[in-house]
């Protein structure tokens, strides 16, 4: 077996942005997907359109957490795949971030990729061995001060899939960071008391190739990652931004000089 | 007495043992003027004495009592012109064994604390016409190790917390750093759940240098992180592992 075929896999967060791609793209690719998210409605749509179960779930409430775990291994007969996608997002610097809003935050984005490894590494371990795939953020290998604390919790998201991979490999289960770039439509969550993220990809640089990131790009990266065909990648933090990351670019104010 | 840190007011966290402790000694010695909290009252009480340092009681899992001890040392020192964040925990465990409990009190301590008690300081070092920022993180936040796994999360993390506080609180000449202790003793004696290697240094890899860290190691590093020569050092992560990190991506370790 090489593609997704036949894999049981979870994914959180599935009802919108990069997620709902995950969804999508598994689905098509034959897997079998059971996906969380607050917004039933948004869940049921994505439900009817991709024959992927839907198990309401809130990733900040460990409870519901381990809920969904238990109904995703019940309805899949076991798991081959964790894709760790549930995320929020907040603009502003660390001084301006609020500590509820910074509990929030520290939730949903790290405390919620910790407990649903943790949970689904001995299904996963039982299975005879699988993958975690974390989305983290271009911004977990160069934080954006713009997006401070979000920038703070995707840089831990990455040492969770390191050390994850670290445990995880004597017993054949794999964990990889896929850190995006700008990837329309994004992450749109935000912590209590904050508008929707105002997501304006008018604002933001171009990346040079001409064109943002799609929710199918990232999916198409989780779709081999969580194969057996990837079978050697463990540990690996991969960048899909276009080339944003991979350093300074000419006329981007580092002159001769001052480097 | 003059000295490189000569009449700096500084708030340090956790400073009643480990390397916490070691900072106080060198801080006064160096001529600051210091604040410290800690939860051991006996303990903070007998570092005080020995160092001049004022001790505050207080957890930093506790949002209020942060506050308090804030208030207490802009108050007791008559502002501030330096934060120190040593504060830690650590749990001898992997990640998918560590208790959804001891990530929370690692999480709150290693990470959130540094966040509120930075949030906290930045408004008082304005006032001071600028300052410095330093948080005690450690090598496992820049290369994970697998047995203490939740805490090398929290130490990646708080390592982008320093360079992120960096970039916008720079504009105020406003300095933050990490710095990254490799293995140090006296080390961590504040412990969740797990910890046994403090006891003593028995099978413990041994980096270039030859020998195991000191805290009065790490302590240096800070003072001078603190002081004037580190006028131009901001948002790094500055390892202080005798070689360990190096060593151990130069395959040695698993040769």
């Amino acid at each position: 077996m090489s593609g997704p075929d036949g894999l049981r896999v979870l994914v959180t967060g599935g009802t919108s942005g990069i997620g709902r791609g995950i969804v999508e793209r598994l689905r098509t690719d034959g897997a079998s997907v059971v996906f969380t998210g607050r917004d039933a409605p948004r869940g049921k749509q994505v439900e009817t359109s991709t024959g992927a179960i839907f198990v309401q779930a809130d990733a900040s409430d460990a409870k519901e957490i381990d809920r969904s775990v238990a109904r995703a291994l019940e309805a899949l007969g076991g798991l081959d795949a964790l894709v760790n996608n549930a995320g929020m997002i907040l603009q502003g610097s660390i001084e301006s971030t609020t500590p509820a809003a910074w509990r929030e935050l520290m939730a949903v984005n790290l405390t919620a990729a910790f407990l649903y490894s943790r949970a689904c590494f001995g299904p996963i371990r039982e299975g005879g061995g699988g993958s975690i795939v974390h989305i983290a953020s271009d911004t977990a290998i160069r934080g954006i001060p713009s997006i401070a604390a979000y920038s703070v919790t995707k840089a831990g998201v990455r040492m969770l899939s390191d050390v994850l991979a670290l445990e995880g490999a004597p017993v054949n289960v794999r964990s990889n960071a896929v850190c995006p770039g700008d990837v329309t439509p994004g992450v749109q969550a935000t912590p209590a008391g904050f508008s929707a993220h105002a997501e304006d990809p008018s604002k933001w640089a171009l990346p040079p190739a001409g064109r943002f990131g799609t929710a199918a790009d990232v999916a198409a990266l989780v779709a081999w990652l969580v194969c057996d065909e990837a079978r050697h990648m463990n540990g690996a933090t991969i960048r899909i931004d276009a080339g944003m990351g991979a350093g300074i670019t000419a006329g981007a104010g580092a002159g001769p000089g001052d480097d | 007495m003059t000295g490189p840190l000569d009449g700096r007011r500084a708030l340090l966290t956790g400073g009643t043992s480990g390397i916490g402790a070691a900072l106080v000694d060198r801080l006064t010695a160096d001529g600051a003027r210091v604040v410290f909290t800690g939860r051991d009252r006996q303990r903070g009480t007998e570092v005080a004495g020995r160092s001049g340092a004022t001790f505050v009681a207080a957890d930093v899992r506790d949002e209020a009592a942060i506050d308090r001890s804030v208030d207490l040392a802009a108050q007791e020192l008559g502002g501030l012109d330096a934060l120190v964040c040593a504060a830690g925990v650590i749990v001898d465990r992997t990640l998918t064994r560590t208790s959804p409990e001891d990530w929370q009190t690692l999480l709150d301590v290693n990470l959130t604390a540094p966040y509120l008690y930075s949030r906290r300081c930045l408004p008082l070092l304005r006032e001071a016409g600028g300052g410095s920022i330093v948080h005690v993180s450690s090598d496992a936040g820049v290369w994970g190790e697998e047995e203490v796994g939740a805490y090398s999360v929290t130490k990646a993390a708080l390592n982008t917390l320093a360079q992120m506080l960096a970039i916008e609180a720079g504009p105020s000449g406003i300095r933050v750093n990490a710095v990254c202790p490799g293995d140090i003793m006296p080390g961590m004696a504040t412990t969740v759940a797990g910890r046994k290697r403090h006891a003593g240094t028995d099978g413990w890899r041994v980096p270039p240098m030859g020998r195991i860290g000191d805290a009065s190691d790490v302590a240096g590093v800070v003072s001078f992180l603190l002081g004037p020569d580190a006028a131009f050092v901001t948002g790094t992560a500055l390892l202080v592992d005798g070689g360990m990190i190096a060593s151990y991506r130069a395959w040695e370790a698993n040769a």
